[in-house]
């Protein structure tokens, strides 16, 4: 890449100089909300005898103020002498700009250009001129500094101070016109009056939002590829303690699965739909430009500024060989060029309440201990010899002193659910800390969290840092740097599948603890087996903590006007350690068994990426011009895994702090991992008349984790956007404010999988001879060389449309793509000595609609009400699979396999058999055929040959939802605002795997109260087979009945919020104030019977949907407080 | 300056030209050159590593391979809803069974490893010949074992020999079964037995008693159905028993007591056994047979996947030995202190008012550990005897004195009184019968009846043809029993498979 340090210096001469300033971009970021900041700055010129041209440069170096000019006009101007100190711009402009010649101020940019009707200065006051005053707010009701006021028809004309005041001398006929950028032209008669207030509107066409893209930004009007964008006030605008549960139902076609009441929520993000089988299918995250941020949710969303998420090829095709599952951009919070510091609190403490569910309850002592008995009533039916042969021992309160009384009658009734969930307290504080001043600018922010979840003594505290500056050094060269610390630590017993097992399965019979302090067990009850749930709080541990350091240096370096350059060197470290004690006297786990089991484990990641693009931008002629950026980056990740194990403990005391105290210690283990990626990218822009928009977006790159012969790929795209509104036949039209038609082409790729793939490789195991490992080598691996990244390609069709005056937003995409060369675990014939082998084979299509419609419905100084409507719909299919198209089953339940991947069926479909119901007693004989009695469970008989095998396995399901819809609503009344999301997810199936324990079975764990709806002869009509004691035989198996719609409308949130108005807050020096309060969760209509449908217990690409003991998820309620000053 | 500094920062952006070659630190490549010999001794060591086969998990609770030979019989039961036994009871089976795609998997892994192993040896030429020459041995013993596991289950199957390279290697077709005996296990075997191995190895390796064991079976087999192969392979076979017989290394245990103490382990009786070790892996045949739920033992859970059918145990001679409570079988424990609240009466006693197998009844694991270390046999000393009674009366049409000893041994421990001047039906019916009483729940009995097309009825005594034999639980052996159904996986993924006949 040496060449490049010759990169032409694109001369004055070939272009009008006509340049945004690479500033923009921060600018951008900053975004604060018209600010009026050439009424701020102040200048300090002293030159005698100079060009035009070096005191514009001049007031360039002093200021954020940038100059849009063609140089000729300039250039003849006579010389002149400006002598000014700590005056505005104005004061200056109008000095040295002659009449014919106007200059007009945007915000930091500042356009030349000739004047049509030249300036005639208001020199004498005319008679029946009046002296008006007023004051322009904002649509907040705030001042608005620096807007211009000027008489109809006349030059005359003032802009307002810093409190939106102005004065003016009027004809007292006049008209006045008041106008701001961002807002709507308003045109006041004065009709007498010599006060005017005026509140302006925003225009949402002028209001130009400005969209993170890629290594770089664009105006939103110049977007050519799918973007959706959600700002800071939105992402915030619910209590949310990570990304994922703040972006939940904010953008179409991003699906965020909250699927836990877990601490860390448990997040699982979709980009339209799924592309792959055996690779990631999670989006690719870039915070700051840092490409693959290692835990997304250890970044608290307060720091956010803006969330991007690109969706079309158009827009990842940048991000080449990871952009396949869409990409999201985070842009976390600078500090101020105001000059004027800021400080801010945000706070909020919630209370989760278990959320109760009707639809999932379970049998209490007395109904355990009815069915119990019912079980045993029925043996003889079931089981004839065994019974004669006396086989089966009821167990009788008699001999089970400890849980009946004297009366037979059950001494104690535990709730089990509300033993192991409790309502919990959560706190979440956030301090920030912004200033600085047009060179040299900084923030601080300050985050601490405690999250407590359901589980009883599961939580997650976070402490986290961000700190950043933001440096001018001279005009050409401007430095930077973002330092994020995070500290997460917790316990977390959600992974133990056993402890959310036992909370439905223990026996009500059984208490927490005896009256003499020692812990109640199942295993009190003959043929029961576990402790309770409420002892496993106790005697495990799975204590984890989490560091992660993110650091990102930039430089940014003006070559010419129009050519800069930006290098970024970026790091992100993280080191997660993970400690896990079973106690010496718990039986699960092998705690007892062992002595006590203490481990230790850690993992250590270190990324680091360099970056380097030149970026150019010229304009043509008049009404077309192109920007260019061309970069390169490097790339490195490495992990690096230690394990250690000691068990058999003198005492519990000691837990994983002492490992030498256990006398056996098992084998330490470790492994690492490296793998490095090498880039090439370039972008170019190309807009005419912004009309007609072009995009061509290309990345090259080079992957470590891929075999030799296919090491470097190409990701090509192509976008053409078509802003029809700025065609003559539209322009004036009253309807039609924005209407831009987009297109877009283009191919990514998922480069998500382990590293190394490619080698053939000789494990390692053991094997015993004389009590003692011996250690073997085989091939585990049969390697290919062949290997490459999954191809994406998509095209998308887009409209973005702005109707009345921006009453009306919409944004409609609709997307076809294909992923090819599918990197599949592909199943290889066990002749081969092997299971499988990564091959790039296979093709699954996905193809959808999204639409975001946002409306202004009521817009008035007091009263406002917006809504947005996101919705999307989405189809999977797989085309392809492996070299015959076998099928692949992905997770298997502990009674059979649940789910397939099969051609022509989308990814996860389920599978099972299909639940007819329950024989009979007048189908004796139809049962008899199938080795089956009245009672027992009828399935269909697929293939017909009177035998119920897997053979009869069918698809029955899908756990994709056929369409999503998030209503938002937002009301402001004076100072109170109210929001409102529901979240509607529909046509999707969950795989209630937890039926099997809580139905097919009974007397040896607790069933749910569905069960006393069992087959009886005077109840045949029903899914549920007749209880009997589970050793004599119940079917069960994944099937339609266990299978449940889990379509549902949740109530996400509600806020309702107060601001502290004006007089209050300046008497108490504060600067905007606001409390609110907020439910999150409060309603959830399904007809799904667990807990909750949004539930995913397995790992993996297809867990979602898979409902094997799930939990409870919490109602949660939060106050809040923001305070800036 | 501008320009200076430009340059300067653009310089130092070089790129290296190795950037994307990240070679694994962790794990060794098939591409590493390796000559110590304790990797010679560590390829060698990956042919056992599937040996395991005859007794792992197949993905179900409490599910294990040894259950599906010994549900095919007839003679069992089960307690455990999810052991699928249903399917096995109505003779139904599905090539989606993961007891049957565990057989096939684990057998080819195993055939792969051995594969690999035995062109790596070849490598090792540094090395003293001998030992290289005896490593080999035993990976051919192991090629051979698996291999005869496959053409018993499964019939013809695909043949691999060498290690496989490339992925068009793989699409093979099912070679016929008698070109595997005739090409594999026969050649692998008798190779093996040219080596210097020791007759006895109590260490868990093979050994040229094993080899010598292994071929008098697939000599016997081979002789059987489906090869039929001649009276010649008697007489191959029953010189390798003797063989056994006449080396004086192996003997029966005294008692039915030291089948089940871990500290036995490949002594004495057993020849070749799966290894199992308190702390590094457990056999888990041991919980699975215990009572469901009974709550008798310190495993976590007892099964109840395997069960002796009332019918089968009932049959045994009266006075048989086997037969008695606490020999082979058992009906009465008591409960374990860790699932029962002090003072219960369980704790003294429980009648389980049925029949379970006690043969792998490691009453330290059951009482304290947990976890238990006991082998699972593979071949046994009195399988040997038998199995040269057998072959000696059908290689010379009468039983010799050394034929009815080794059967009468076997009796003998059992309480039983001597055999003597039996015709050749007589006799080969008295040794079945041992063979029944003796080896079952091993994993033998099926591969008895599947070589002699015939199936003991328990209420009769007698030996009935296997086709049309109705079991215990009313269904009819047919012709397709007599194999499994190659797995549907296996089928999808190799297109040239074809499947046996009737599924």
């Amino acid at each position: 890449m040496k060449n490049c340090t010759t990169a032409p210096l694109w001369r004055e001469k070939l272009f009008r100089i006509m340049k945004l300033t690479s500033f923009l971009l921060f600018c951008v970021i900053m975004q604060v909300a018209a600010s009026g900041y050439s009424q701020k700055a102040r200048l300090q010129i002293n030159m005698k005898n100079a060009e035009v041209k070096d005191v514009l440069e001049e007031i360039k170096r002093q200021s954020e103020f940038d100059f849009l000019y063609k140089s000729d006009l300039i250039k003849s101007l006579p010389k002149v002498t400006v002598e000014a100190r700590e005056v505005q711009v104005t004061e200056i402009l109008d000095q040295i700009i002659p009449d014919d010649l106007e200059y007009e101020i945007f915000d930091r940019n500042i356009i030349i250009r000739k004047n049509p009707h030249p300036v005639v200065k208001p020199v004498e006051m005319k008679e029946d001129d009046v002296d008006i005053s007023g004051k322009i707010t904002d649509e907040n009701g705030q001042g608005l500094p620096g807007a211009s006021v000027i008489e109809k028809g006349t030059s005359n004309g003032t802009t307002t101070d810093l409190d939106g005041n102005f004065k003016l001398a009027l004809d007292e006929a006049a008209t006045l016109v008041v106008s701001f950028v961002g807002y709507k032209t308003a045109e006041i008669e004065l009709a007498g009056r010599s006060t005017i207030d005026v509140q302006m509107e925003l225009d949402a066409e002028q209001l130009e939002e400005i969209v993170v893209v890629g290594y770089g930004t664009v105006k939103k009007s110049d977007m050519t590829g799918s973007v959706g964008s959600v700002k800071k006030e939105r992402l915030l605008d619910r209590p949310s303690v990570n990304v994922g549960q703040a972006l939940t139902g904010k953008i179409a076609g991003v699906e965020v699965f909250n699927n836990s009441g877990r601490p860390d929520g448990k997040i699982k993000i979709r980009i339209r739909g799924n592309n792959s089988i055996t690779a990631s299918n999670d989006p690719l995250y870039v915070v700051d430009g840092i490409i693959g941020v290692s835990d997304i949710n250890l970044i608290s969303p307060n720091n956010i500024e803006s969330l991007e998420v690109l969706k079309d090829a158009s827009a990842t095709a940048i991000y080449g060989a990871r952009g396949a599952n869409g990409v999201i951009l985070i842009t976390t919070k600078r500090g101020t060029e105001t000059g004027k510091g800021s400080i801010s609190y945000n706070g909020f403490v919630s209370m989760g309440i278990v959320a109760e569910n009707q639809n999932l309850e379970f049998l209490n002592a007395e109904e355990w201990w009815s069915v119990y008995n019912t079980g045993f009533d029925n043996i003889p039916k079931y089981d004839p010899v065994g019974f004669s042969q006396g086989k089966y021992n009821r167990a009788s309160p008699d001999a089970l002193s400890l849980l009946f009384g004297a009366d037979g009658k059950p001494l104690y009734d535990t709730d089990w659910e509300k033993e192991a969930y409790r309502n919990t307290v959560s706190h979440n504080h956030q301090l920030s800390f912004r200033n600085g001043d047009k060179n040299t600018s900084y923030s601080l922010f300050l985050d601490y969290m405690k999250q407590e979840a359901l589980m009883d003594k599961n939580y997650l505290e976070r402490y986290s840092g961000q700190v950043n500056v933001d440096s001018k050094l001279n005009p050409w060269l401007k430095v930077g740097m973002n330092v994020v610390l995070n500290y997460n630590t917790g316990n977390d017993l959600y992974n133990l599948y056993g402890i959310k097992r036992l909370a439905q399965e223990a026996i009500p019979l059984i208490p927490v603890k005896y009256p003499d302090g020692s812990w109640g067990s199942n295993r009190d009850f003959p043929g029961a087996v576990q402790d309770t749930p409420a002892r496993y709080f106790e005697d495990l541990v799975n204590h984890s903590t989490t560091r992660q350091a993110i650091s990102n240096f930039y430089l940014d370096f003006e070559i010419t006007d129009q050519l800069s350059f930006k290098s970024t060197f970026a790091t992100d470290s993280r080191n997660r350690k993970t400690n896990n004690y079973v106690s010496r006297d718990l039986i699960q786990f092998g705690g007892r068994n062992a002595g006590g089991i203490a481990r230790i484990s850690t993992r250590n990641d270190f990324y680091w990426q360099n970056e380097n693009y030149f970026n150019f931008n010229a304009d043509l002629d008049q009404n077309s011009s192109l920007n260019f950026m061309l970069g390169f980056s490097w790339q490195e990740r490495t992990a690096e895994l230690l394990g250690t194990e000691s068990r058999n403990f003198v005492d519990d005391f000691y837990q994983w702090h002492n490992l030498q105290n256990g006398t056996v210690n098992m084998p330490s283990s470790s492994s690492d991992t490296k793998s490095s990626l090498n880039s090439y990218f370039a972008r170019f822009n190309y807009n005419h008349s912004n009309k007609y928009l072009f995009t061509l977006t290309g990345r090259y790159d080079g992957s470590s984790k891929f075999g030799k012969n296919n090491k470097y790929a190409f990701f090509p795209s192509l976008a053409f956007a078509w802003n029809a509104s700025n065609e003559n036949f539209l322009m004036g039209n009253d309807v039609f404010d924005n209407v831009k038609f987009r297109l877009s082409l283009g191919q990514t790729g998922n480069q998500e999988i382990g590293d190394y793939l490619y080698a053939q490789y000789l494990g390692s195991s053991n094997v015993i001879f004389d009590n003692e490992f011996s250690s073997t080598l085989y091939r585990n691996s049969f390697g290919n060389p062949d290997l490459k990244w999954e191809t994406t390609t998509q095209v998308d069709m887009g409209l973005d449309l702005s109707l009345i005056n921006g009453r009306v937003d919409m944004t409609l995409d609709l997307y076809y793509k294909v992923t090819d060369d599918l990197l599949l675990n592909a199943p290889i014939p066990y002749s081969s000595g092997l299971n499988s082998l990564t091959k790039n084979i296979g093709s699954v299509e996905n193809k959808g609609l999204e639409a975001m419609i946002s409306t202004y419905n009521i817009n008035t100084s007091t009263f406002s009400w917006q809504s947005t409507f996101n919705f999307a719909t989405n189809k999977n299919k797989i085309l392809k699979l492996g070299d015959n198209n076998e099928d692949i089953f992905p997770t298997k339940h502990a009674t059979g396999q649940m789910q397939i991947l099969r051609v022509d069926q989308p990814i996860g479909a389920f599978w099972g058999l299909t639940r007819l119901g329950t024989w009979n007693t007048d189908e004796a004989a139809e049962a008899a055929e199938f080795g089956r009695l009245p009672g027992d469970l009828k399935y269909e008989d697929l293939n017909g040959d009177n035998i119920i095998n897997q053979d009869d396995f069918g698809i029955i399901g899908n756990s994709m939802p056929d369409w999503t819809l998030t209503v938002f609503n937002s009301f402001k009344y004076k100072n109170f605002d109210m929001s409102f999301d529901l979240r509607f997810v529909q046509g999707i199936d969950v795989m209630n795997a937890g039926t099997h324990n809580r139905e097919d079975r009974s007397g040896v764990a607790n069933s749910s109260k569905t069960i006393l709806n069992a087959w009886t002869p005077e109840n045949q009509n029903t899914m549920i087979a007749q209880i009997r004691y589970m050793r004599t035989y119940y079917d069960s198996q994944p099937d339609t009945h266990w299978l449940q719609d889990g379509s549902f409308v949740r109530l996400q949130n509600v806020m309702l919020g107060y601001s502290l108005p004006e007089p209050i807050l300046s008497k108490l020096g504060i600067s905007q104030s606001r409390i609110y309060v907020s439910g999150q969760n409060l309603l959830l209509l399904t007809g799904y019977k667990g807990y909750d449908p949004e539930v995913s217990t397995f790992e993996g690409p297809f867990g979602q949907g898979v409902d094997d003991f799930g939990e409870p998820r919490a109602k949660t309620y939060t106050i809040g407080l923001n305070i800036n000053f | 300056m501008r320009y200076i500094a430009l340059i300067i920062i653009l310089s130092v952006l070089f790129s290296c030209d190795d950037f994307l070659e990240q070679n694994p630190t962790g794990v060794l490549t098939s591409e590493s050159k390796l000559s110590s010999p304790e990797s010679a001794l560590a390829f060698t060591n990956s042919a056992y590593d599937n040996i395991t086969v005859s007794n792992s998990a197949a993905g179900l609770w409490g599910g294990f391979t040894p259950l599906l030979l010994e549900y095919m019989t007839g003679k069992s039961t089960s307690e455990n809803s999810q052991s699928l036994f249903k399917e096995f009871q109505d003779l139904n089976l599905s090539a989606r069974s993961p007891y049957i795609e565990q057989w096939w998997q684990g057998c080819y892994a195993g055939i792969a490893k051995c594969n690999l192993a035995l062109s790596k040896l070849d490598e090792f030429d540094h090395l003293d010949q001998e030992l290289i020459s005896n490593y080999k041995s035993e990976v051919l013993y192991l090629r051979a074992q698996y291999y005869f596991y496959l053409v018993r289950l499964f019939g013809d199957v695909p043949k691999v020999k060498n290690v496989q390279t490339e992925l068009g290697d793989l699409q093979l077709t099912r070679s016929p079964l008698k070109e595997i005996y005739d090409e594999i296990i026969i050649p692998d075997l008798l190779e093996a037995e040219k080596s210097s191995l020791p007759f006895k190895d109590e260490t868990g390796r093979v050994s040229m008693g094993a080899i010598k064991t292994l071929l008098a079976d697939v000599y016997l087999t081979y002789a059987g159905y489906p090869v039929q192969g001649g009276a010649e392979y008697y007489e191959e076979s029953a010189q390798r028993s003797l063989d056994v017989i006449n080396s004086g290394v192996y003997s029966l245990f005294q008692s039915y007591d030291e089948f089940r103490n871990p500290s036995n382990n490949n002594s004495t009786e057993f020849i070749f056994q799966t290894q199992y070790t308190v702390n590094l892996r457990s056999n888990q045949m041991v919980s699975t047979v215990l009572p469901s739920r009974s709550g008798m033992s310190a495993f976590g859970l007892e099964y109840g996947s395997l069960i002796p059918s009332d019918d089968f145990v009932k049959s045994y001679a009266s006075g048989d030995l086997r037969a008695e409570e606490k020999q082979f079988f058992f009906r009465t424990y008591k409960g374990h202190p860790s699932k029962f609240s002090e003072g219960a009466p369980e704790l003294e006693f429980i009648d389980f008012n049925a029949f379970y197998i006690h043969k792998f009844f490691d009453q330290q694991a059951i009482d304290v550990a947990g976890q238990s270390g006991l082998n699972w046999t593979i071949y046994r000393y009195a399988d040997v005897l038998l199995m040269y009674a057998e072959a000696q009366v059908m290689a010379d049409g009468t039983p010799n004195q050394q034929a009815f000893d080794a059967v009468n041994e076997v009796r003998s421990r059992a309480n039983l009184d001597p055999v003597s001047t039996m015709d050749l039906d007589a006799f080969r019916k008295a040794v079945w019968d041992e063979r029944y009483f003796e080896l079952c729940y091993e994993n033998k009995t099926w591969f008895d009846i599947i070589r002699t097309r015939l199936i003991r009825d328990d209420k009769s005594g007698t030996y009935m043809n296997f086709e049309g034999y109705v079991n215990i639980y009313g269904k009819a052996y047919s012709q397709k029993h007599l194999l499994f159904p190659i797995p549907l996986r296996e089928m999808q993924t190799n297109f040239n498979l074809s499947q046996n006949f009737g599924y």
